[in-house]
């Protein structure tokens, strides 16, 4: 079993994805990756973390159907999700997840959106 | 004897009984002519001939009496003259002289009268005559005393005087003879009379059995036509041919039987389309692809057609004479027939509905029905016809399921879609990837997160962070660009301080300022007056108007950022000291990719897009801008964004703004 303060992130290129586990490494938390959408869903069920850093534009099933999953299966449907997207916020209201991430972003940017989902005492200062 | 006209032997004609009436009537007036004419002949032979012969024959006899009276006297006369014998013959005489007077009156009646009876009344007088002679003779013998000799009549010899008894004896025969022959005429009248009588019977019972020959003759004509007729009649009402009428009909009857056989004709006629109308009706229904269903008011089935069965299950044979409730209602439907029922007598008689009615086996089939009903011979009949929509419901109901869950996974497919099918889209997510991994890692190496760096390294990585936000720049400038072409910018108007956005749009230039000699100036609005804008598109375009300024002024040169609240709306000025453009050519400045003369002939580096996009954000507000420039002096660029409506500024929450990546 991981600590509860495990994130996973979906992302299907592999450099930005190193570089948000380097991030979340350096603000104490610790994160998986996978590259799909399908491996994320499996992933969420048999393991679930503390938040998952979604990114909406992925091959094969996109991220919209990841939220849906993750949100239709009572075991998983607390979970919160923040987005990484490239798209512009508008398209993406209905979407039920607790933070959005424009890419590119800063690391200021997603250690605001991870303070604001996570409980301070959680995250480290 | 007058006879009833004889009959024609085709059917066209026949008696008529107009003429047969005729015909008895003038039968009748020549029978009682022909009596009338038999009587009078007889009477008028009877006057002619028998009459006055009978008349003679009876002065005849009245004569004859006289002349006998005459004689009586005559003889007492003579009795007396005889008595008186010793008398004188001078009595005698005269007695004798009557007695001839007498006796020529006898011949002149006689004379004209029966031959006969005339020769012997001339017999008798000659014999008379004789007598006279006799009777003389005998008195001059001195017997008895005879007749004194008269005068002999006209031709016959002068007889003596007869004996008074013979006298009396050829008186008596005469008497006798005249009798007989007033008797013989009288029976020979009577004879003629009797004849005439018989020969009136005659004629009466020739009539009459002409009469009821004729009214057999009639009864042949009529009576038995007539039940014929009656029976043809039937025939046409039982739908058979209509039998014949015998030729001797009357020929009104045998009209009358024309136009029946017309009416058979055009009955049959008519019963033959009827049936021709059935058949196709029924042939139409069978092989109909509705469903048809036809039943009393009661509900029990009178049709059931071939698609029925393939509905419900139930044949034909099966299904006819059952009640409806039985074989397929259930619950709506049944309840539905009733109203329909009911409504019927109100007098609507069509609906349509949807029911779900059972098949034979139980199952339930989904059906559109149309109900309505017909009259047929007084009785109310229901009919329907039944829709197959068992697929179609199924159908909908799939797919408006199918629709609920796949509304939003569409939305999505569409969103996605529409980016994934955009080309600059996709360059531009494309371009961000690995920007993003750039920035990223920049980020932390100039962070210090790989370890603290030494001037040169920071100096270097600076550099490189620079070039790759103006990299980003540029990719969201495409973006943004593409997006208004396709109409798809999204503008968020509300009340915002426009100060807000400028300094913004300052903070967002620094870098670019950095490595430059140039001022930048603030001259914004004390009043802080409120515009209706879209915050990060205005920012956006003072972005791209304070890079243009940037990049087009030299060292030394300056920049001046100024708001102020103007008569249409909040102004927004971006005056620089730059290079400047060409007056020809700044018309086309806001076109897509236009780029200067001057900015090229300065390799300043620049996609042309930023104009356009300012200009495309600005006309989404609502608002104008406005360019001025000399080459080698400057350019100033005003935009006018239209006041807030609502009045003073209102504490808008604030938005939470995305993460972009501002330099």
């Amino acid at each position: 079993m991981r600590s509860a303060r495990h994130v996973l992130v979906v992302e299907d290129d592999p450099d930005i994805a190193e570089l948000i586990s380097r991030r979340l490494r350096s603000l104490g938390l610790c994160s998986s990756h996978v590259s799909t959408g399908e491996a994320a869903i499996l992933v969420v069920r048999g393991d679930p973390p503390a938040l998952v850093l979604l990114d909406l534009l992925l091959p094969g099933i996109n991220g919209w159907d990841v939220v849906d999953a993750i949100r239709s299966d009572p075991s998983t449907a607390g979970i919160p999700v923040v987005v990484t997207t490239m798209l512009d916020r508008d398209g993406l209201e209905h979407l039920d997840v607790q933070g959005f991430l424009v890419k590119p972003f800063r690391a200021l940017d997603l250690e605001r959106a991870i303070a604001r989902v996570l409980t301070p005492p959680e995250v480290p200062a | 004897m007058p006879h009833t006209g004889g009959t024609d032997a085709d059917r066209g004609s026949g008696v008529s009984l107009a003429s047969l009436i005729t015909r008895s009537w003038a039968a009748a007036v020549c029978l009682v002519a022909c009596c009338i004419a038999i009587n009078v002949a007889s009477f008028e032979l009877q006057r002619a001939t028998f009459g006055p012969r009978v008349d003679h024959l009876s002065d005849a006899r009245t004569a004859l009496a006289e002349s006998l009276v005459a004689r009586r006297a005559e003889r007492r006369d003579l009795g007396l003259a005889s008595s008186a014998r010793s008398g004188t013959y001078a009595a005698s005489a005269g007695a004798e002289a009557a007695v001839a007077s007498s006796d020529e009156k006898y011949v002149t009646l006689l004379a004209a009268g029966d031959g006969a009876i005339a020769r012997t009344v001339a017999e008798t007088v000659s014999s008379a005559g004789a007598w006279s002679t006799s009777a003389s003779g005998a008195a001059g013998r001195g017997g008895r005393p005879g007749f004194a000799g008269r005068s002999a009549a006209p031709g016959s010899s002068q007889p003596a005087a007869p004996s008074f008894a013979r006298y009396r004896e050829l008186e008596t025969r005469l008497a006798g003879q005249l009798s007989a022959a007033i008797d013989a005429v009288r029976a020979r009248r009577g004879t003629v009379t009797a004849a005439a009588a018989a020969i009136e019977a005659a004629l009466v019972l020739l009539f009459g059995a002409g009469a009821l020959w004729q009214l057999r003759r009639m009864r042949r004509a009529v009576v038995q036509p007539v039940n014929q007729l009656l029976g043809a009649i039937d025939d046409i009402a039982r739908g058979v041919a209509p039998r014949q009428i015998g030729v001797t009909a009357l020929a009104e009857l045998v009209q009358l039987q024309v136009g029946l056989g017309h009416m058979a004709e055009s009955r049959e006629a008519a019963a033959s389309q009827l049936r021709t109308t059935e058949e196709q009706l029924h042939r139409i229904m069978e092989t109909a692809s509705e469903a048809y269903i036809c039943t009393d008011a009661n509900g029990s089935v009178l049709r059931w057609n071939g698609e029925a069965v393939q509905l419900l299950g139930w044949t034909a044979e099966e299904a006819l004479g059952e009640p409806i409730r039985r074989l397929i209602l259930s619950g709506s439907l049944r309840d539905d027939f009733e109203r329909c029922v009911r409504m019927s007598a109100e007098g609507r008689p069509r609906r349509r509905i949807d029911a779900v009615v059972k098949h034979r086996d139980g199952s339930d089939v989904e059906v559109e029905a149309t109900l309505w009903t017909t009259e047929h011979r007084g009785k109310t009949l229901f009919n329907a016809f039944l829709h197959d929509v068992s697929r179609r419901r199924q159908a909908e109901r799939d797919l408006r399921l199918a629709y609920e869950r796949q509304r939003e996974a569409a939305d999505r497919l569409r969103e996605v879609d529409k980016i994934r099918n955009e080309f600059v889209y996709t360059v531009s997510h494309e371009l961000r990837t690995p920007l993003t991994s750039i920035i990223g890692y920049i980020d932390m190496l100039s962070d210090g997160s790989a370890g603290p760096l030494s001037d040169d390294q920071a100096q270097l990585v600076a550099v490189a962070e620079r070039n790759s936000r103006r990299l980003l720049r540029l990719i969201e400038d495409l973006l943004a660009l593409s997006r208004i072409e396709e109409g798809n910018l999204r503008i968020d108007m509300r009340p915002c301080s426009l100060n807000q956005v400028v300094e913004s749009a300052r903070e967002a230039i620094a870098p670019s300022l950095d490595a430059r000699h140039i001022e930048v100036r603030l001259e914004l609005d004390p009043l802080d007056t409120n515009a209706d804008l879209d915050a990060r598109q205005i920012e956006r375009v003072l972005v791209n108007l304070l890079s243009n300024a940037v990049k087009f002024t030299a060292d030394g040169g300056s920049i001046s950022l100024r708001t102020a609240p103007g008569a249409a709306g909040m102004e927004l000025t971006v005056a620089d000291t730059g290079i400047g453009i060409p007056l020809e050519e700044q018309r086309d400045l806001f076109q897509p990719f236009f780029r200067s003369s001057t900015a090229r002939a300065s390799a300043v580096q620049g996609t042309g897009l930023g104009l356009s996009i300012v200009k495309s954000i600005v006309n989404a507000h609502r608002g104008t801008v406005a360019l001025e420039s000399t080459p080698g002096v400057g350019t100033t660029v005003k935009v006018c964004l239209p006041y807030s409506e609502r009045g003073s500024a209102t504490d808008s929450e604030p938005e939470e703004r995305l993460q972009e990546e501002v330099a």
